[in-house]
């Protein structure tokens, strides 16, 4: 599962209002090389959830995100481009849970596929 | 990328051995699967350097097919001036994700499974530029297409692409307009096997 998986999802059982962003357990870290590609970057940055993207990548080992989400003018530095690339595309949580952040439950990922099915009684 | 070159690379994927009636599961044929993205790609500029997520059961070659159109690493290579996408499969069943995922290894192409199901999917906004599906029907489970249309238009920016039987376009027009705040609601494509896809 990469960050920008991550990004996107919430706790999903009914009743929850604050599900985002899920606490990551970390098993195992995996890193694939993605090419890069800085059109693709520039569509995503102002969807992403800085915060959630910085805090997750640190619990993957990763700490070259600045806390606080950069000026869009950074998008022009290649450099900060490449930071920003390896933490949402390249870093993968291959075995470990997400955990909703108001109930505690865990979801797992196996083999990097996170499992959000809910339970009958979280329906 | 020529739509024939496209269609022959889908042929090649595997298919379901045992397709789950309940879940609807058919194969979505290849050249609807390639004439779907082609026009998503070719007339709206809907796939290169965007978001795609690919919702729901038997699927597959869709999954596929929208990564090869924007992956350069692809052992395709056919599809010249196009970049990478990053694409979103989401599907309830495990035997689905295996498949695909199996696919998505033959083709090296890296796709972000999540195992969840399309009803009870929650994120964060509007995350995703296009979505694409060939959702169930309802055949069996009436309202299943519905579900899936709802589900599409919230988390999309941008458009959703979706299979229908023909005979329910009026309804599904109308419910996209009107329940779920669509822009716009029109048919793109009319194909053999009696479904269309509209954005």
């Amino acid at each position: 599962m990469r960050l920008l998986t991550h990004n996107m999802l919430s706790s999903n059982i009914k009743g929850v209002t604050n599900g985002f962003p899920l606490r990551i357990e970390v098993e195992k870290v995996i890193e694939k090389q993605v090419d890069f590609n800085p059109d693709f970057l520039k569509n995503m940055f102002p969807k992403i959830e800085w915060k959630a993207l910085a805090d997750a990548s640190r619990s993957l080992g990763y700490s070259e995100l600045p806390d606080e989400a950069p000026e869009s003018s950074l998008l022009e530095s290649e450099e900060f481009l490449k930071k920003f690339h390896h933490a949402l595309l390249e870093l993968q949580l291959e075995e470990g849970a997400l955990v909703c952040p108001e109930t505690g439950r865990k979801f797992p990922v196996n083999k990097g596929i996170p499992n959000m099915l809910l339970h009958e009684d979280e329906v | 990328m020529k739509l024939k070159q496209l269609e022959s690379l889908l042929g090649g994927l595997e298919q379901f051995s045992n397709p789950k009636v309940e879940l609807e599961q058919y194969p979505t044929g290849t050249h609807i699967a390639a004439r779907m993205l082609y026009t998503a790609e070719n007339s709206f500029g809907d796939v290169t350097d965007k978001l795609v997520a690919d919702f729901g059961c038997g699927m597959w070659y869709v999954r596929c097919c929208s990564c090869s159109l924007g992956c350069r690493k692809s052992f395709l290579q056919i599809a010249e001036n196009v970049s990478i996408e990053q694409v979103i499969a989401i599907d309830i069943d495990s035997q689905s994700l295996e498949i695909a995922s199996v696919n998505a290894e033959d083709l090296e192409l890296d796709i972000n499974f999540i195992q969840c199901d399309i009803r009870n999917l929650e994120w964060r906004g509007q995350t995703v530029d296009t979505v694409v599906m060939n959702p169930p029907f309802g055949t069996r489970k009436k309202g299943a297409d519905m579900d899936f249309l709802c589900v599409a238009l919230k988390v999309a920016s941008g458009a959703v692409y979706s299979l229908h039987k023909t005979s329910t376009r009026d309804h599904v027009k109308k419910a996209a307009l009107r329940d779920f705040n669509a822009g716009s609601a029109e048919v793109l494509c009319e194909v053999s096997e009696d479904g269309f896809a509209w954005s």
